[in-house]
């Protein structure tokens, strides 16, 4: 009895990965267009990180020395989480002086306009 | 005084694919979809990328899109080919027009032997299915 159900179970197994195989046979994956071994990109991914948060320090003014001291303190795992989170990184600074920056450039803007011999209406 | 700062992309476009397929292989999905739209906008794998990630997710018409815009915007990513074709396959639809397409693709690689035994696995897998289904 236990006999027969290892052959029927071993069949049914031959044959479902003898699919699987030709089913993933025919589409190339994405790692095969680019030419990269899964642990050459493990590698590659700590480099590039460091180089995204080097790039978005080095716009927010920070020097070379500055970055090196702050990138040496993080652990692998943190510099992981920073690049992930880079984006909604923000230069600290008053949102109430952002404002008032937002109106002077609108205010000249207007005024170059009026200068220029053009009228600015809101209706 | 607030300071306007102007963001560099650090990443080449290669980058970017690199990043996103090992965002990928962590299932940060989210995060892979990011870089590959952003390696897409110069780089046509990337949107070649995006088909193969929403075709691991079983979501063809995603994929089909992603690879039609591959194909737009670099008409000699032969993968990109195979991979629509691939896309036809498993839905059981446009087989002749999936048969072109890899045709095209062994085309575009016929100096590299690798490729061009996958995409004639493609093929044969094509034959078959429009002998079952014609």
């Amino acid at each position: 009895m236990f006999k027969k159900f290892l052959v029927i179970y071993l069949a049914v197994a031959i044959l479902t990965i003898g699919m699987v195989q030709s089913a993933g046979a025919a589409f190339i994956p994405s790692d095969l267009t680019l030419n990269t071994k899964t642990q050459d990109i493990e590698k590659i991914q700590k480099t590039l990180e460091m180089k995204v948060i080097s790039q978005r320090l080095k716009d927010l003014g920070y020097s070379e020395k500055e970055i090196m001291d702050r990138l040496s303190t993080l652990d692998e795992q943190t510099i992981h989480e920073l690049a992930l989170k880079i984006d909604e990184l923000k230069v600290a600074g008053d949102a109430g002086a952002a404002v008032i920056l937002a109106l002077v450039i609108i205010a000249l803007v207007v005024l170059i306009i009026n200068l220029t011999g053009h009228k600015v209406a809101v209706k | 005084m607030p300071s306007i700062a102007v963001l560099h992309d650090p990443l080449t476009p290669q980058e970017h694919l690199q990043l996103g397929l090992s965002y990928e292989k962590k299932g940060l999905i989210e995060d892979a979809i990011k870089h590959y739209e952003e390696a897409s906008k110069e780089d046509a794998k990337g949107f070649l990328f995006l088909g193969n990630l929403y075709l691991n997710k079983n979501n063809y018409d995603k994929s089909e899109e992603y690879y039609k815009k591959a194909i737009r915007k670099n008409d000699k990513l032969a993968d990109a080919y195979n991979n629509l074709a691939w896309v036809y396959c498993l839905q059981r639809k446009n087989l002749d027009e999936a048969e072109e397409l890899v045709k095209k693709a062994i085309e575009i690689e016929k100096n590299n032997a690798d490729k061009v035994k996958i995409y004639e696995d493609t093929i044969e897998k094509i034959q078959k299915l429009k002998v079952q289904y014609e």
